[in-house]
């Protein structure tokens, strides 16, 4: 008797071959598989051609085998309701996106340039303050941002580096560049699913492997463990390398296990750590065993009762000053958030060409900030038009589409941006594009973005391709898992011939 | 070495599983019995009241009880609270529920094949038809049920390294089929008491050894000859077979002595690291050098009671010594000088910027 009888693939009773694609309309977007109505793009032509052939039977199978697969997994993530979390899987769609080669090192150099920038930045803001001095950005966005932590000031953190771990989403814009819409440089989520996905899909359907070279993604975990290897404070010789996590609870609970166990080192929860004599241990069977290194996917503010939230049961006493004393490193380090600050972000072409002298590589979405006169006026006078964001949420909350809010929606977040301009920025409501996901039993465009994921130790080390993330309600903008998105395998592909 | 919080998951996770086999078995082999004696309600109370019976820090009893003591509960509303009710914490589901629970807490820990065939279980089991299932075809359901427990059993041999984290599985499935085969034992001893070898009471016996499944293995020892008093040296004495008690307690010494073992190689010598071994060294000892006939005649319910008791000491023991690192006096203090040089490097910082 199996464990798993219900993974064995379904019987695929073939029907009369109809194209899933007969009816595909692109609806007026950048589509990422066509060029025009029924003509794909030629790395997309091989795929596309399978993808017309499928019986809808097959796709149902297919599907099926790929939900139990997560299922059974346990590859889940809690949703935010109340204190009790339930356990959803994330929707995964069999068809997946595809980058060529040439667009794919576009976005590689440029998300080097960026993470490398970032943190002369950060680097900056901990110590001389030289850029606020220039003028270039004004000191009370910088310093008035809430990710900012004074308790960093003047503290070296190894190899200077404060973002090891960097979770970018880009975009499309109108002309179907790929441009960043925010970074994410605190605890970026989202990389087992890049794992996982690809995992899935070739347990699912390896036939479609078949026409392409995909470059692999499972490096991921070796190389983020050789970068929590490369901040270990220099007294460990062997250094000791912990996840932190907040616990089963919290939404992204199955990746913290997921890298613990591939990196095979321990998954902690703040209560398994103390503090003495300036170092960090952990409880063992064994007795005390000291930790150099802590992944931790916990927030600034929960990191340490001592010095941030008082009040929280998830964090380390004593743990902010073991690292100000070097004692511990921290991936990522205390105080990235004032990098990713949504204000900040407007001005990061502007830090990429202070620090590096070069200009960006990869644009950013225009971005209104309120705090400014001129941009207030014009923000006002367009809320109707624009995406409204504050900038201390994630995950897709605390955020106003404008074309799709209501006259109510409008007026609070009128009044919420004058009680507090810095509080929020607003940008153009972009026209994500779009990429055929089945729908049914036929393929539909739904808009996707690409969150791609930055490794940054003694060097900087980019997975091919990332989470594609899918709004999968028809015509909705919001890609978060939180909300209802879903998300596809991306290939990065290897020779730009296929 | 461990977290103390994850060998503790670890061991209560292969607990629930070992005790899910163990309410398994019974639920089967009590309603086989229905087949086999006449169903007054005497003899149905006399069948499922035992099942029923509290355990320590079982809580309050179910009033289901009182029902079966007083004949009015149908044979099958016992059969789903054993199997299914949520509010009972001895229950298949409930036990499995724990098991994952603690399982998911330590994902990273045991091997991806134990943690996805006990959720494929946990899975199996969330079905809410499967009650009537169950009692359309008894044999199918805990058949299936048993077969994944012990194939997480089976997969924890031979997917984890033989280390420390195994030796915590081996240890809590030990003690808990050690615990719960002298339960079932002591449930039986009354019949003992009665001199008249009815056929009822074979039956009865049979039953018992099946419940443990041990059935086989006893004709294999002793023929079919079914007497009580070598029912209860099989099951309470063998040293061969993985269902004894002695069997069991000797695996389970055999892993408390190879966890403490790496005691000896720890920075930190641990002077109370024998407490757990040595109580259950103590108590596997004594049955290994035990003769059947004397325990009978010294009271086999009284001997079993005691068997009980000495295990819960072992697992308190192994809770204290492994699983509680209870942060020291000094910790604050480290805590309070590193605050203090952090303190002064601020204040540098300040000066110098």
């Amino acid at each position: 008797m199996s464990a798993h009888p219900a993974t064995e693939p379904m019987p695929f009773v073939p029907s009369v071959p109809r194209s899933a694609l007969e009816s595909y309309d692109l609806g007026g977007f950048w589509d990422e598989v066509f060029e025009r109505p029924g003509v794909p793009r030629p790395h997309y032509v091989a795929l596309s051609r399978r993808l017309a052939t499928l019986s809808p039977e097959e796709v149902e199978g297919r599907r099926r085998a790929a939900d139990l697969s997560f299922r059974v997994g346990g590859i889940t993530f809690a949703v935010n309701q109340g204190a009790e979390g339930v356990e959803k899987i994330m929707p995964f769609d069999l068809v997946p996106r595809v980058i060529v080669p040439e667009e794919w090192d576009r976005v590689s150099r440029g998300l080097e340039q960026r993470i490398r920038a970032l943190n002369l930045f950060l680097d900056d803001v901990y110590h001389g303050q030289r850029i606020l001095r220039a003028g270039v950005l004004p000191p009370e966005l910088v310093l008035g941002a809430r990710g900012y932590r004074r308790e960093l000031r003047g503290v070296d953190v190894p190899l200077g580096v404060y973002t090891h771990v960097m979770g970018s989403d880009l975009v499309r814009d109108a002309s179907g560049e790929l441009c960043v819409l925010e970074d994410n440089l605190r605890t970026p989520s989202g990389v087992s699913y890049v794992l996982e996905n690809r995992r899935v899909l070739e347990r699912v359907w390896p036939q479609i492997f078949h026409d392409y070279d995909v470059r692999p993604v499972e490096g991921y975990p070796q190389d983020l463990l050789g970068v929590l290897h490369a901040i270990a404070p220099p007294t460990a010789e062997e250094p000791v390398v912990v996840v932190l996590t907040p616990g089963v609870y919290n939404s992204a609970y199955f990746e913290h296990c997921a890298l613990a166990k591939a990196m095979g080192v321990e998954l902690v929860q703040g209560s398994d750590l103390f503090v003495d004599d300036g170092a960090v241990f952990m409880r063992t069977t064994q007795g005390r065993r000291r930790v150099d290194v802590i992944y931790r996917r916990i927030d600034d503010d929960f990191l340490d009762p001592l010095a941030f939230r008082s009040d929280s049961m998830l964090g380390v006493p004593g743990l902010l000053a073991c690292y100000r004393l070097g004692r511990v490193s921290l991936a990522n380090s205390i105080g990235t958030g004032v990098a990713d600050d949504k204000a900040v972000y407007a001005l990061v072409p502007e830090i990429i060409r202070y620090y590096l002298s070069e200009e960006p590589i990869l644009g950013n979405v225009p971005t209104y900030l309120p705090v400014r006169r001129d941009d207030l006026r014009y923000v006002l006078d367009h809320l109707d038009e624009l995406v409204v964001k504050s900038v201390n949420e994630s995950g897709g909350y605390g955020m106003m589409i404008g074309p799709h809010a209501s006259r109510a929606e409008i007026a609070e977040f009128r009044a919420r941006i004058m009680a507090d301009p810095r509080n929020y920025v607003a940008q153009p409501t972009l026209a994500l594009s779009r990429h055929p996901c089945w729908v049914e039993d036929h393929l539909e465009g739904r808009h996707v973005d690409l969150r791609p994921f930055v490794l940054f130790g003694r060097e900087v080390r980019i997975t091919p391709g990332g989470l594609t993330r899918v709004a999968l309600r028809s015509g909705s903008l919001v890609v978060n898992s939180s909300q209802g998105g879903g998300g596809k395998d991306t290939w990065v592909l290897a020779r730009s011939d296929a | 070495m461990m977290l103390c919080r994850v060998a503790e998951d670890v061991l209560w996770m292969s607990r629930y599983v070992e005790r899910s086999l163990a309410v398994g078995r019974l639920i089967e082999v009590s309603q086989h019995l229905e087949f086999d004696e006449q169903d007054d309600p005497a003899t149905r109370a006399a069948r499922w009241a035992p099942l029923l019976a509290p355990r320590p820090n079982d809580g309050p009893l179910p009033s289901l009880l009182v029902e079966v003591a007083e004949e009015r509960a149908a044979a099958r509303t016992v059969r789903q609270w054993l199997a299914f009710h949520k509010d009972n914490p001895r229950s298949i589901v409930a036990c499995i529920d724990r098991a994952r629970t603690a399982a998911r807490q330590v994902r990273e820990r045991i091997s991806s094949e134990m943690w996805e065939s006990l959720n494929s279980l946990h899975l199996f089991l969330g079905n809410p038809a499967l009650p009537e299932v169950a009692e359309r075809n008894p044999h199918a359901f805990f058949q299936r049920v048993r077969n994944e427990a012990q194939l997480i059993q089976g997969l924890a041999d031979a997917t984890l390294a033989h280390d420390e984290c195994w030796h915590f599985v081996r240890l809590g499935t030990f003690l808990e089929r050690a615990d719960n085969v002298a339960h079932t034992l002591a449930l039986q001893a009354h019949l003992l008491r009665d001199d008249g070898r009815n056929e009822a009471d074979m039956v009865r016996w049979i039953s018992v050894l099946r419940s443990c499944g041990a059935a086989e293995g006893y004709a294999r020892y002793y023929s079919l000859r079914v007497e009580p008093a070598r029912v209860v040296e099989f099951l309470l004495l063998n040293a061969q077979f993985p269902q004894s008690v002695r069997f069991s307690l000797q695996q389970a010494w055999k892993a408390l002595r190879a966890l403490s073992a790496d005691d000896a190689a720890s920075a930190i010598p641990r002077h109370s690291a024998s407490a757990a071994t040595r109580a259950l060294g103590l108590l596997s000892a004594q049955l290994e050098h035990a003769a059947v006939d004397e325990i009978i005649e010294g009271g086999l319910h009284r001997y079993l009671n005691d068997v009980q008791r000495d295990l819960a000491r072992v697992t308190d023991h192994v809770t204290r010594i492994y699983l509680r690192d209870e942060p020291h006096e000094g910790a604050l203090v480290g805590v309070a000088r590193a605050t203090r040089l952090m303190a002064e490097q601020q204040q540098q910082a300040r000066r110098q910027s």
